[in-house]
């Protein structure tokens, strides 16, 4: 050691400087892109939310609109007519409102369409598939996180505090997964619907906001268990205990070293948890116990098309176009999950 | 022996606890609806509904209803449904379950069949166009909802080509296209499992000897392989069965089976509370059961597995 004079532990330190390792992140970039499905799949569910969340300034027919004289009319490729009006959207406001009026500037009364045929009451078709998928991917999306909240939180509790309340807490887990719970959630919905005004008027939850809710509350067991083996199991590690030893603060072992792993694993579980949470919202509002009209949505779509399904006719379109929509997504969904999570964790591979 | 069971006992006790919650729960939820059942009715008369509230014991103290209830529900008896009339739950469930087990247990022996076959095929022949083309194909179907699949089936089978009835219930063939969308999630599932199962069972020390031995191939895979391939199948059994049950609810509405599922769902879209209540533990206690069978086979498949 004796030979090292300062210029050469500073040419050391300069060399150290440019070697830049290769973060968990972009590490996993790179393995993402090289995932040509899952890159694919990336794209689609982008363009299919950028398309949804901005559907109001599309030009197409208003979504709950019936005319009996236009049942069952087939795809068509081109057709441009008057007779849009604003007054075809009760509900809308805010935002969606404001999109709406915006749309009334651009396109006045026009309206394209129907590009995918229209449904039994002659609404058009694929105006209620754009409008049903902002309601599908929110439900996707918004009973994901109520489930990612729990879960994490109570995982996490269970995993910090070990011993007693760890096993507690696993315990009440365990006896809950034992429950059936997409038949508690059918009963406690057909409750729920009976006492919408009390719940509204008590706690000011939504039709939608209750439904977001009760599904949220069903996925958050897998989450909690899986956040919880991962803390427990990072909690004593080599690397921990080695940024310990070379003097890393508490803080920055929890924030650079414990939840960049957590987050890992969340995030795998996460994008894997949003297609069954739509899974759900679409088997719900198939058997009518999900969303309701004037809301669409996707499962409710496809509740229709099969309904209208008879040897005599056959409206192919009311049958394919939200079960295309539905399964594309749902497909997508799994690929992103399955590329993520061999992105972030390669041991998982094959299993 | 008494290993098992003990085993039993204490598996059983907990499924009591279980229903015994989800009973409670149910029953408060149910009692919580302000006005009673029958408030949502129109035209009826007060002193009729007077009778109705007095005929299912509703006028009674809450206490005294829940531990009537719970008694009655311990003989056995699930009590009139509160919709139908001159129908007990039990009699409806009576009516239903055989349907929806001749339909679930067809699903279950699609699933397993498909899956297995297709799974063995792919690992024999890892890495090549059946093996992508297999597996692709199992990840379409776990990603697919069975609504969708059936919509395809139905359209392809029913209407272009028709050679299966569109619904109803009867023979066989009207139970063929419902048994196949209810199992076809399940088929990829398994098929999935069963290739990773047999890929790593292929690789280990004991099926060298068996070749070594001069067996033939077809012994081998089926025979020593199989058997350890087969564990990450029998394990998942439970969650299928608890699947299929859940997916017969969409699949029984579709093709019109009337079944457990459908007078679920209608008791649940009528607010008929008993019939639904009865339907919800009924459930329970089969996934619990079904979860506990599955347990004790994979002890005897895997001795290396204890039973606790």
């Amino acid at each position: 050691m004796e030979g090292r004079g300062p210029e050469e532990l500073e040419r050391l330190l300069e060399e150290a400087r440019k070697v830049r390792g290769n973060s968990l992140w972009k590490d996993a970039m790179r393995r993402f892109r090289r995932h040509g499905a899952a890159r694919f799949a990336l794209r689609f569910l982008l363009a299919l939310s950028f398309l949804c969340l901005f559907t109001p300034l599309l030009p197409f027919a208003p979504p709950a609109r019936v005319r009996l004289s236009e049942q069952f009319q087939p795809p068509k490729a081109v057709f441009v007519r008057h007779g849009w009006s604003r007054g075809d959207y009760p509900g809308a406001s805010g935002l969606t409102g404001r999109m709406l009026d915006l749309r009334e500037r651009i396109f006045g009364d026009l309206e394209f369409g129907p590009w995918m045929g229209t449904d039994s009451k002659g609404r058009c078709l694929m105006s209620r598939i754009l409008w049903g998928g902002r309601v599908s991917l929110m439900v996707g999306l918004v009973a994901t996180l109520v489930s990612l909240i729990v879960g994490v939180v109570y995982g996490a509790l269970s995993g910090f505090l070990g011993g007693f309340w760890d096993d507690l807490m696993m315990r009440i887990v365990d006896v809950l997964y034992a429950v059936p719970f997409i038949f508690v959630v059918i009963f406690l919905i057909t409750v729920i619907r009976e006492n919408q005004e009390v719940l509204e008027a008590t706690f000011g939850l939504t039709r939608m906001g209750v439904f977001f809710l009760v599904i949220g509350l069903v996925y958050w067991l897998t989450m909690a268990r899986v956040v919880r083996g991962q803390v427990l199991s990072l909690k004593n590690r080599e690397f921990i205990e080695a940024a310990r030893v070379l003097g890393a603060s508490t803080p920055r072992i929890l924030f650079r070293h414990l939840v960049p792993n957590v987050v890992s694993v969340v995030l795998v579980y996460l994008t894997l948890t949003i297609p069954r949470v739509m899974l759900f919202e679409a088997f719900l509002s198939f058997l009518g116990l999900g969303v309701e009209a004037p809301d669409v949505s996707w499962g409710m779509l496809a509740a229709d098309g099969l309904g209208a399904v008879n040897p005599v006719r056959v409206y192919w379109w009311f049958v394919l176009f939200p079960s295309l929509a539905l399964g594309a997504t749902l497909l997508a969904l799994n690929f992103v999950g399955d590329g993520l999570r061999d992105a972030l964790d390669p041991r998982l591979r094959e299993r | 022996m008494p290993h098992l069971l003990g085993f039993l006992a204490k598996r059983l006790f907990w499924m009591a606890a279980t229903l015994w919650v989800v009973f409670t729960v149910s029953f408060f939820l149910m009692r919580s609806i302000p006005g009673g059942p029958y408030s949502n009715e129109r035209n009826l008369p007060p002193e009729i509904e007077r009778k109705f509230m007095e005929k299912f014991g509703l006028d009674k103290p809450l206490a005294e209803q829940y531990f009537e209830h719970l008694s009655r529900t311990l003989r056995g008896d699930l009590g009139p449904s509160f919709k139908l009339a001159d129908y007990g739950v039990n009699r409806v469930l009576a009516e239903g379950l055989p349907k929806s087990a001749a339909l679930g247990s067809l699903a279950l022996v699609f699933a397993l069949v498909l899956g297995l076959v297709a799974g063995l095929v792919s690992a024999v022949r890892r890495g090549g166009w059946l093996d992508h083309g297999l597996m692709v194909l199992a990840t379409v179907g776990i990603a697919l909802p069975n609504f969708v699949i059936a919509a395809v089936l139905i359209l392809i089978f029913v209407i272009t080509w028709p050679v299966l009835p569109a619904a109803g219930w009867g023979g066989a063939r009207n139970l063929l296209l419902p048994a196949f969308c209810l199992g076809a999630p399940f088929a990829a599932y398994i098929a999935r499992l069963t290739r990773t199962g047999m890929l790593e069972v292929l690789g280990q020390d004991y099926i060298r000897t068996a070749r070594a031995k001069g067996l033939s191939e077809a012994r081998v895979l089926l025979v020593h392989a199989l058997k350890g391939g087969l564990l990450p199948v029998v394990s998942f059994l439970g969650p299928a069965v608890a699947g299929i049950l859940t997916g017969s609810l969409v699949i029984e509405k579709i093709f019109f089976i009337p079944g457990i599922g459908t007078h679920f769902v209608q008791s649940a879209l009528n607010r008929d509370y008993t019939l639904a209540m009865g339907c919800v533990l009924l459930y329970t206690a089969l996934v619990y059961l079904m979860n506990l069978l599955v347990d004790v086979c994979y002890t005897v498949l895997d001795p290396r597995v204890r039973l606790d």
